[in-house]
């Protein structure tokens, strides 16, 4: 069932559509819709002629003639009449002002045989297993929680094909597994003991120092990590605080 | 750079301390998001047992158990004590090498937990030295809490023999143990202090005074307004603008 708006006689089946018809048409009616309308006047020369050919195909018009060319119209008005308020967004650190903290996060060297693991990474991304189909598998057995003994009756029993899938037991399985993540020696367990004056107890532990190596090394983390502090102003010349790395305390502490 | 959560009831009736650990330097988005696997388990540790408060023996108890605390947190930080102050070479995630200095900047838990941690009493602020009377009134000018000097006056109360008034201001709100983090290096164990969300936050400040407001709202009839200026927030990096209004989620 086709949802209607409130403001006009338009009709949506599609959410997505329905939402831009309010973002664009009805922008002026609420300041909440306004400042998001923002974003999408950076682009609305595209925006633009995206409708324009939008409007043809997609959802149930009620009135496609002159109340057709509203829309543009107010979407104009908005982009050139625009308020002095933009609102910076923390994903987008282009916006607005940034002062770096001077000498933090310098590199001093690069890591042995980094480039050599990163383009393996890229020419065989299944490695060490030999196929996607091997790897595919392989996580469907440890997602779907398959105990080591079934898994072992499941290449006993012919089910799977060794061949192509690149093991053929949950002991070659665990291999591989071991090596999908190399650092992981880095977490290793230590136990201590407890003494309370009654009992002694054990307790579990691990490197801190280790965790903070692991984690800072991981490749999936590469295009997340912030390696230094730094101030961030929007456009009015206003600190914004948002991530860690915008706060003051890192920049307290810096050395 | 590090988190905790509140003591856990595994099946059979047991019971375990986990103590986990992240690193600040990712976006909190992304080291939020359980699939990033961002938090690791660091340790987990016994709980001591529940204790009374009256018995000379249990006090005693109270005193070892707090101590033992204390050596069992020191162990786990030790790695992190000379590199706070020389730092250390790290190998990062984009192939380079950088000089790194991991200082436990955050502890995230509940009231309960921080005050168990900080060595204070229960009805104190982990802070600053707000006296118990006055918590919930608008009092700003009390002294930040000084880990450090509490534990130089701690054992000079314990020779005099008895939990003297003389300095009432210090003493007052100390529990037995001690602050586990004042000897961590780097470290200022007053601004560790990080309300957990849901918690301290949401289910304690938040909806604790968003009832109290509402009944105000619901008596002056403006509850209408109230919803329409919820709505109305603007937008702010890393805050998700409302698009209903309160009372029509919760």
């Amino acid at each position: 069932m086709p949802s209607k708006c409130p403001f006009c006689r338009r009709k949506y089946t599609r959410s997505g559509a329905y939402e831009k018809h309010l973002r664009t048409a009805h922008a002026g009616l609420d300041i909440v819709l306004a400042s998001t309308v923002q974003y999408i006047n950076m682009e609305s020369s595209v925006s633009h002629n995206l409708e324009a050919s939008e409007r043809q195909d997609s959802d149930c018009e009620s009135d496609p003639g002159p109340a057709g060319s509203e829309p543009d119209e107010f979407c104009r008005d908005i982009a050139y009449g625009s308020d002095t308020e933009v609102f910076d967004d923390a994903t987008s650190p282009s916006a607005g002002k940034q002062i770096h903290y001077e000498g933090a996060g310098q590199v001093i060297g690069d890591v042995d045989g980094f480039e050599h693991e990163y383009s393996n990474l890229c020419d065989d991304p299944w490695a060490p297993f030999n196929s996607e189909q091997g790897f595919k598998l392989a996580s469907w057995f440890i997602e779907g929680k398959v105990s080591k003994s079934r898994i072992n009756q499941y290449f006993s029993s012919g089910l799977g094909d060794a061949e192509s899938v690149g093991y053929s037991s949950m002991h070659t399985l665990e291999n591989h597994l071991r090596l999908l993540d190399p650092y992981s020696q880095y977490l290793q367990w230590f136990e201590g003991q407890v003494e309370d004056g009654q009992r002694t107890l054990p307790f579990f532990y691990r490197n801190a120092l280790g965790c903070v190596r692991y984690l800072l090394r991981q490749i999936a983390y590469r295009d997340d990590l912030v390696y230094a502090p730094r101030h961030e102003y929007d456009s009015t010349g206003q600190r914004i605080y948002a991530e860690m790395h915008t706060a003051d305390w890192w920049w307290d502490v810096q050395v | 750079m590090s988190d905790q959560t509140n003591l856990t009831n595994f099946s059979g009736d047991k019971k375990a301390w986990p103590v986990y650990i992240t690193i600040g330097n990712l976006p909190s988005a992304r080291r939020n998001s359980p699939g990033s696997m961002a938090v690791l388990l660091l340790a987990l540790l016994p709980i001591p047992p529940k204790l009374s408060k009256s018995s000379k023996a249990d006090q005693r108890q109270r005193k070892i158990n707090a101590d033992t605390l204390q050596d069992v947190f020191e162990l786990i930080f030790a790695p992190l004590q000379d590199v706070a102050h020389t730092g250390i070479a790290i190998d990062c995630a984009d192939g380079k090498v950088r000089q790194c200095f991991p200082i436990l900047s955050a502890w995230i838990a509940d009231h309960m937990e921080n005050v168990a941690l900080h060595g204070l009493k229960t009805n104190a602020c982990p802070k600053c030295e707000v006296p118990t009377h006055e918590l919930g009134t608008n009092a700003r000018s009390h002294r930040t809490r000084d880990y450090a000097r509490y534990q130089r006056y701690k054992p000079e109360n314990q020779n005099s023999g008895s939990e003297s008034d003389d300095d009432h201001i210090m003493c007052d709100n100390l529990g037995i143990g001690q602050n586990i983090f004042r000897r961590v290096d780097r470290v200022s164990a007053s601004d560790l202090y990080q309300p957990e969300m849901l918690h301290t936050i949401y289910l304690g400040l938040f909806k604790h005074m968003m009832d109290r407001i509402e009944g105000f709202q619901k008596k002056h009839r403006r509850l209408l307004a109230f919803d329409d200026v919820w709505k109305a927030l603007p937008p702010y990096p890393g805050f998700l603008v409302f698009k209903k209004a309160y009372r029509e989620v919760t």
